[in-house]
């Protein structure tokens, strides 16, 4: 018997770290098939590997309180995440059913009082109206996505060709632009703004312990170390944001940031940056606007533009079946 | 708008391992269970009306996630790794219930607390940080099959010590219940 569960278990190992070959599959299959006793050891093991995938770090510990606590911690917090964002849905639904509704179930911009939005833990903003997060929340340098990363490379090996953007000028201003390779025609119900096309963000990436999705992407990296910048020196972008029909109707985050960034004796250093962040709303034909800007500080380099997409609760469990769209990204310089 | 009531989406939070380890039992590839998962929660909000409160939550959700494997099981042409939904839906259904997780999980902490410490440090690299078997091999220096077979000696060493204290940790929660 015990020769019989060390196959088993060394097959169900395998399994569980993808490298079960099919022979040893269709063995484990036979093993299943034949026995209930090992249908409930299978069971077992996959109990451990579930609880482990759910579990958060600071939870692996020898620290008993957390071994009894943290069952109870999860249960709440998690409780408590989903009863806020669904009982916010559903006071959405009763309260403003007759005026803040469409017959599509569609949230119609600026008429979901600040009431409403504050029980929707949306702190002071409103739908449709822009979260002001400059210089509060900055955009560190570490946060930069891998791609933008990687582009901050391509200018600084002075290489002729990257596949992941074109190389543009603006004016004298090189700069790849990423946003052509992103755009797509009509989709999801969601009509570009004016020229056929749209930018369509990546899917979110979800963390279904946390309830969060999100998406970044980056759209331009300007070459600026050939510029000549004085304190007048500025730049300013706006991008316009839809996405598609979303069954929970809560809203999405958006976000356009401008990050100036100078080269280092081991990388890149963050000199300055800007985030501004709007709540994208669930009505297909409207598209909601974000502006942001700054002064471009003496030193940068390199000016980073990219966008996030961002949902929590319930929405963020299913975010990566959804789209999200930009459009008529602006960026436009002062003083160079 | 799909109405989903407190008690609801309450029921919905509390099962979400359940109906994880219940997908990940017959698809055994993580992040196609956690897609599942996604649509099935999806599912699960749509339906919520067509729930009967006086019937048991775990079984209504457990019969929309098998409906959305046997889909996936239907469309996916790549991936042949997974078992037929009824091969173990039965001993799934009783193995993955709320109360039974919750208990596992207790006797899981204590058995993984009594690992001798280089085993928790691959065990935390592989289960909590999902590392693949090539980076743990790289960042231990030791060669794949090594981790490949510690693996498997700690996953062994926590299914049996699990299973010997899942009893008194059962015992212990009914008693602070009652």
């Amino acid at each position: 018997m015990k020769s019989q569960h060390q196959k088993f278990d060394s097959l169900v190992s395998k399994l569980l770290d993808g490298s079960v070959s099919k022979s040893e599959f269709a063995e484990l299959n036979d093993l299943l098939v034949s026995s209930t006793d090992l249908q409930h050891r299978y069971c077992s093991f996959i109990r451990n590997e579930s609880i482990f995938h759910w579990e958060n770090e600071s939870t692996v510990s020898n620290d008993e309180s957390k071994i009894i606590n943290f069952p109870l911690f999860s249960y709440v917090a998690s409780i408590a995440a989903v009863l806020v964002c669904l009982a916010s849905a559903l006071f959405l639904h009763t309260k403003y059913s007759q005026k803040s509704f469409l017959s599509n179930n569609l949230i119609e911009v600026n008429q979901i009082p600040q009431k409403a939005s504050n029980e929707m833990n949306f702190k002071n903003s409103q739908f449709g109206q822009i979260v002001d997060h400059k210089f509060s929340k900055p955009m560190h340098l570490e946060n930069l996505n891998e791609k933008a990363e990687r582009l901050l490379h391509f200018f600084e090996s002075k290489q002729d060709i990257t596949d992941e953007g074109e190389l543009s000028f603006d004016g004298t201003l090189p700069y790849i632009k990423v946003d052509e390779l992103l755009s797509t025609a009509a989709k999801s119900g969601i009509l570009p703004m004016s020229d056929g096309k749209m930018i369509e963000l990546s899917n979110m990436l979800v963390d279904t312990v946390n309830q969060v999705a999100a998406v970044t992407e980056t759209l331009r990296v300007y070459d600026m170390s050939s510029a000549d910048l004085s304190t007048q020196s500025s730049v300013d972008a706006s991008i316009h944001f839809n996405q598609s029909q979303a069954d929970l109707s809560d809203s999405t985050e958006f976000s356009l940031s401008l990050l100036a960034v100078e080269t280092v004796e081991n990388g890149f250093n963050e000199l300055s940056s800007t985030e501004q962040m709007i709540y994208g709303d669930n009505d297909q034909t409207t598209w909601e606007k974000v502006d942001t800007g700054f002064a471009i500080p003496d030193g940068t380099e390199y000016l980073v533009v990219s966008l996030k997409a961002k949902k929590h609760g319930p929405s963020a469990l299913t975010a990566n079946k959804h789209d999200f769209f930009a459009d008529e990204l602006e960026i436009s310089f002062a003083g160079i | 708008m799909n109405s989903v009531s407190v008690e609801y989406s309450q029921k919905l939070t509390a099962i979400q391992k359940s109906l994880y380890a219940f997908i990940l039992s017959m698809i055994p590839n993580k992040s196609e269970a956690e897609d599942i998962l996604q649509e099935t929660n999806l599912i699960l909000c749509q339906k919520a009306g067509e729930y009967d409160p006086n019937k048991h939550f775990q079984g209504w959700a457990f019969k929309i996630a098998r409906f959305q494997m046997m889909k996936h099981l239907t469309n996916s042409k790549r991936n042949k790794i997974q078992f037929s939904t009824d091969l173990l839906e039965e001993v799934a259904s009783e193995e993955f219930d709320s109360r039974k997780i919750q208990a596992a999980q207790k006797a899981l902490s204590i058995c993984y607390g009594l690992l001798p410490k280089s085993m928790q440090s691959i065990a935390k690299m592989r289960f909590k940080e999902e590392l693949s078997l090539k980076i743990i091999s790289k960042s231990v220096n030791r060669p794949l099959g090594a981790i490949s077979s510690t693996l498997f000696r700690i996953r062994q060493k926590l299914v049996d010590c699990v299973e010997d204290k899942m009893l008194s940790v059962e015992s212990e929660i009914d008693f602070k219940k009652n």
